[in-house]
């Protein structure tokens, strides 16, 4: 038998030895702008494939004569109006939801000092989810067309405040912990989800199964343009909180100790992100993972400091879901998978190959 | 205590209670600028959370906590970080930080430019000979290192009250010398220390003052060879104890006196 102060020095120098690789950071002033170069160019590819093909300039013609623009690119009628109409306020739909869930994941992995964090995982996403179908089988709008952003996030702010009230221990919340919350408020949110799946009519019950599947084939312009501003909120708000979140991620006491007013601050935080996620779920349903696999791989290339993580995680999370949902709808063409899957078929293993590392090199976590 | 200067920080007759329990009662305490304290005593005797009271944590049940002449609840949580500083017991930290970030978070209250920053946090690295660590990431640090990155951003911070709680629990008997070689010099460049330690000799050898706590009360407060009494440590830490000279340094030198109360031959 190993004796355990061996076996605790072998794992440490395995943990050191990977980890002097990853001080090697890629510096911001590189990334962010290699980020935003990469989601034009998946934009560009996202508009322009699919059952019309469009180039990149009949896409930029398209979109400059609706700016009042005229130009002498040539594109037909149909080409327009499946640019115009369908395919970018997809597009941009899928920028917003996936820069909203990679960057609601990043600060509530900060906020929770745990980096195995993530909207879906701990139930945010389904508990605003739920919201936003309680609002629908209810069939009562009293705040108009903001009735589902509205019920997805008094959803997904009592589903945050419950993780965070019911897995925090001594100011540091334990994985475990975290993790055993998220899977019983998920089934719970699930029971829910089922009593209104048996009470919904046919037509409601289509919106419940888009709601738990998640899927951007719902994007419109006006949608577009409802959720707009909670997610502009979301992606200027939280990263101006960067520097706070660095210091609270170092210990809730600790960041007290440097002069953060703790308990507003991250008050302040979890709202922005409940009402971020709700924005993102309110119309696209539940698309897991995003906000757990986009700040993983942000940190491995330029570390934790959340000045750099949470920008890069937005532009990194559109990115990756705009490129999704292009798989998404013409994989198994003229089919269109629900893109909530094909996160979730990605981002499971992914979330499993975390927990075995982190549990491996910690022995507990 | 002749008080020449106003003391830094001043407890009186500070009680904290949690249901019937009763943590610390009646405890009185000042400290003064360029004077190091240590805080010792059984566990459980209350040092965490006297500590916690004088970091302005913990509200005290009764009784006052002065910090510079103001109530020490009345500080905004910003100003109160340019005026103390913690080290916590220790500190768990998951995410791949370098120690020099870890460090700079220390700078956090302060409005520096670029190069004061990569000053201050110099002179922090070298003075807890962190340097040649200071592009490791946190977590694959040992316990010493960890310990000694926190304690260059509890440094770094260079405020007036430095508050050190275990600092010397996982170092090794160079570190733990060379920690509270370091609380001295923040004492003679007229800071204010209050440790926690456990190792007597340690405290006996390196304090100015000494506080010995003993269920929530101080039962001695005074200078070395006047806390470190055979009787009143026997009786303290219910253990029979010998308080000889030290041959070298002249201060008290503490030896627990095995099992029957005599030396085992």
């Amino acid at each position: 038998m190993i004796s355990a102060g061996a076996l605790l020095d072998r794992r440490r120098r395995a943990t050191r030895s990977r980890s002097a690789a990853s001080t090697r950071r890629v510096p911001a002033s590189l990334l962010l702008p290699f980020l935003v170069a990469l989601l034009l160019v998946a934009i560009v590819l996202a508009a322009g494939i699919g059952a019309v093909r469009v180039g990149p300039m009949q896409i930029m013609g398209i979109v400059l004569h609706h700016l009042g623009l005229t130009t002498d690119i040539a594109f037909t009628r149909q080409q327009d109006a499946v640019v115009w109409a369908i395919r970018i306020p997809r597009v941009l739909l899928a920028t917003m939801v996936g820069a909203a869930l990679a960057i609601s994941g990043a600060v509530l992995q900060g906020i929770f000092r745990n980096p195995l964090a993530d909207p879906s995982i701990i139930g945010v996403s389904s508990g605003a989810a739920f919201g936003a179908v309680s609002a629908i089988v209810i069939g009562a709008t009293p705040f108009g067309l903001m009735t589902t952003p509205v019920a997805a996030f008094v959803g997904g702010i009592i589903t945050t405040l419950v993780v965070w009230s019911l897995s925090r221990r001594n100011g540091r919340v334990d994985t475990v912990t975290l993790i055993l919350v998220g899977i019983a408020l998920n089934s719970m949110i699930g029971a829910g989800m089922g009593m209104l799946n048996y009470m919904a009519d046919d037509e409601q019950l289509r919106s419940v199964v888009f709601w738990s599947m998640g899927s951007l084939g719902g994007a419109t312009w006006r949608n577009d343009l409802a959720i707009l501003p909670l997610i502009a909120l979301g992606l200027i708000v939280l990263p101006r909180k960067a520097r706070e979140l660095n210091l609270l991620v170092l210990g809730e006491r600790e960041a007290r100790h440097l002069g953060v007013d703790v308990d507003r601050t991250r008050f302040l935080m979890i709202v922005v992100v409940a009402l971020t996620t709700a924005a993102a779920v309110a119309f696209a349903g539940i698309i897991g993972f995003v906000g757990l696999i986009v700040p993983h791989l942000i940190r491995l290339v330029a570390g934790p400091d959340h000045r750099v993580l949470l920008p890069a995680s937005a532009l990194a999370g559109a990115t990756l879901l705009v490129l999704t949902d292009l798989l998404a709808r013409t994989i198994v063409s003229p089919l269109e998978l629900p893109i909530g899957i094909v996160t979730s078929l990605l981002g499971a293993p992914f979330f499993l190959f975390l927990l075995l590392r982190t549990r491996w090199q910690h022995g507990v976590m | 205590m002749t008080d020449v200067h106003p003391a830094r920080l001043i407890l009186t007759d500070v009680s904290y209670t949690v249901g019937a329990a009763t943590l610390l009662q009646g405890v009185s305490l000042a400290v003064q600028p360029g004077e190091v304290l240590v805080l010792v005593g059984p566990n459980g005797a209350g040092k965490s959370t006297l500590m916690n009271v004088i970091s302005g944590d913990l509200a005290p049940t009764s009784g006052t906590v002065t910090l510079d002449g103001r109530a020490i609840g009345s500080y905004r949580p910003n100003e109160l970080a340019l005026r103390r500083a913690v080290l916590p017991q220790q500190s768990l930290l998951q995410f791949a930080f370098t120690v020099r970030e870890v460090v700079e978070m220390g700078r956090a209250p302060h409005d520096d430019t670029a190069e004061e920053l990569r000053a201050h946090v110099e002179r922090a690295l070298e003075r807890t000979e962190m340097a040649l660590f200071a592009d490791r990431v946190y977590p694959s640090l040992s316990g010493g290192e960890k310990a000694r990155a926190q304690l260059g951003r509890v440094l770094a911070q260079e405020t007036p009250l430095l508050l050190l709680d275990e600092p010397t629990a996982s170092l090794d008997i160079r570190h733990q010398q060379h920690v509270m070689h370091l609380a001295q010099d923040v004492a003679a460049e007229g800071g204010s220390v209050v440790a926690v330690i456990h190792d007597l000799n340690l405290a006996a050898s390196t304090a100015h003052r000494i506080a010995l706590l003993h269920r929530g009360r101080i039962v001695s407060d005074g200078a070395p060879w006047v806390v470190m009494d055979e009787q009143l440590l026997s009786e303290v830490y219910q253990c029979p104890i010998a308080v000889s000279k030290h041959p070298i340094l002249n201060c008290p030198l503490v030896l627990p006196l095995g099992r029957n109360g005599s030396t085992v031959t």
